[in-house]
């Protein structure tokens, strides 16, 4: 186990401090620039806790739709890819169906990690 | 700048803007020079831009090519135009989108553009290939793109159109008062294509800011701006037209926003403004697989 407070929780009173403390003491040219600073190191810190989870959740969602039984989410998604962009999945059946809804969960759980305000 | 002039047909006090070439110019911008041909086009047939007035590329006066025009009052920011609007939005503004993109479209191929590149055969099936071009030169594969682009291959157009488009229309790129439009801004995109594709990337969820419910770039009703472009053209958008296109400008800012990560990780241009925008791919993914999943089979 990692010392606490682990990476993300001092991203989070990093963030938190930079947000209540020195945004309202910078002049208003920089707050643009410090919200953006602020939205990375959200994203850092979701992806720290989840990012993990999301890639092993992906590498099983694309080894289902494939068959393959690849270990790197690189390998997986590089054969899925191909076999998209040759046809396999143009005819509209349940194969089709089930790739649109795994491809639906895995950008669910990265939109999780980049920008969970937008999700559906 | 502010400018006086002594004498002549120009007398009297003007305020005027100055544009010139960046010290590192992207690949895809026209040059100051071709930009003032296209604005005088462009001028000339009814669309709001601010007046063209002069362009040089004597590198003797100011050591840069440059245009001068007339500057205009407005706000260009899409986050302050959908703001605080009704539930229906602007729809004067959104009409005069309408009607000035279709002033646009009724422009076609003639000598005096003739440094813009000609047609391609088939424009949504050339920039699907781009594009997977793009895609293949990355370390990463990207299924949801690649779901994206073989949708669009297998639903590309046999029908096309040919006329000039400005190829980055949309909120943010317009000056806009109390009054409506001003006036049309960043002309450095524009070149011949069909002009759906406009009409897609215009109305992509991507760019309507703080309203995603207003389909109009955020600040009108779909309606209101196809009703203000019909009054000058007579090409009919269906709504498979418009989930087609606008999958296409999706899938086009999905690769620019993974093109300007790459700029910032080789080094080239180290930017947390780029970085994050390389972040905002799984929404715009959201976005395609929710629009071909609406499509019909």
């Amino acid at each position: 186990m990692t010392l606490r407070p682990d990476a993300g929780e001092l991203l989070d009173v990093a963030r938190q401090h930079l947000l209540d403390e020195l945004l309202p003491a910078l002049p208003p040219h920089l707050r643009y620039q410090t919200l953006m600073i602020a939205n990375a190191m959200a994203i850092s810190s979701r992806e720290y806790r989840n990012g993990g989870a999301a890639q092993t959740e992906e590498i099983t969602l694309l080894n289902d739709q494939s068959g393959q039984a690849f270990v790197t989410p690189e390998e997986a998604r590089q054969f899925l890819a191909s076999a998209i962009r040759t046809g396999e999945y143009d005819a509209h059946d349940a194969k089709r169906q089930r790739l649109a809804d795994a491809l639906r969960r895995m950008t669910l759980s990265q939109l999780s990690i980049s920008n969970p305000k937008v999700l559906p | 700048m502010d400018v006086a002039i002594d004498g002549g047909p120009m007398e009297g006090t003007h305020q005027w803007v100055l544009r010139s070439d960046a010290a590192s110019s992207v690949d895809a911008s026209l040059s100051r020079v071709e930009e003032f041909q296209v604005l005088n086009c462009v001028h000339e047939a009814g669309v709001k831009v601010p007046r063209p007035l002069w362009c040089s590329d004597d590198h003797q006066v100011i050591g840069r090519s440059f245009l001068l025009m007339e500057r205009v009052p407005g706000i260009a920011s899409g986050h302050q135009l959908t703001k605080n609007l009704g539930p229906n939005g602007n729809s004067n503004l959104a009409m005069q989108l309408g009607s000035n993109l279709a002033l646009l479209h009724r422009i076609t191929p003639h000598a005096g553009l003739s440094f813009l590149a000609p047609q391609r055969h088939s424009p949504a099936l050339s920039s699907i290939n781009l594009y997977r071009e793009f895609l293949d030169g990355l370390d990463r594969a990207h299924p949801v793109l690649e779901w994206g682009l073989r949708w669009c291959e297998v639903n590309a157009p046999d029908d096309s159109m040919t006329c000039l488009l400005h190829r980055d229309y949309r909120t943010g790129n317009y000056l806009a008062d109390e009054n409506g439009l001003q006036a049309i801004l960043d002309w450095e995109f524009t070149g011949w294509g069909d002009p759906r594709e406009d009409i897609g990337w215009f109305t992509a969820r991507c760019w309507r800011f703080g309203r995603p419910d207003l389909e109009a770039g955020g600040v009108g009703r779909l309606e209101d701006f196809l009703r203000g472009y019909s009054q000058h053209s007579s090409v009919r958008m269906t709504m498979d037209d418009l989930r087609y296109w606008q999958t296409m400008a999706t899938l086009r800012w999905a690769i620019i926003a993974l093109q300007q990560a790459k700029r910032h990780l080789s080094g080239d241009q180290v930017s947390l403004e780029l970085a994050l925008t390389g972040r905002m791919l799984p929404e715009l993914e959201l976005e395609i697989l929710t629009l071909i999943e609406g499509a019909r089979p």
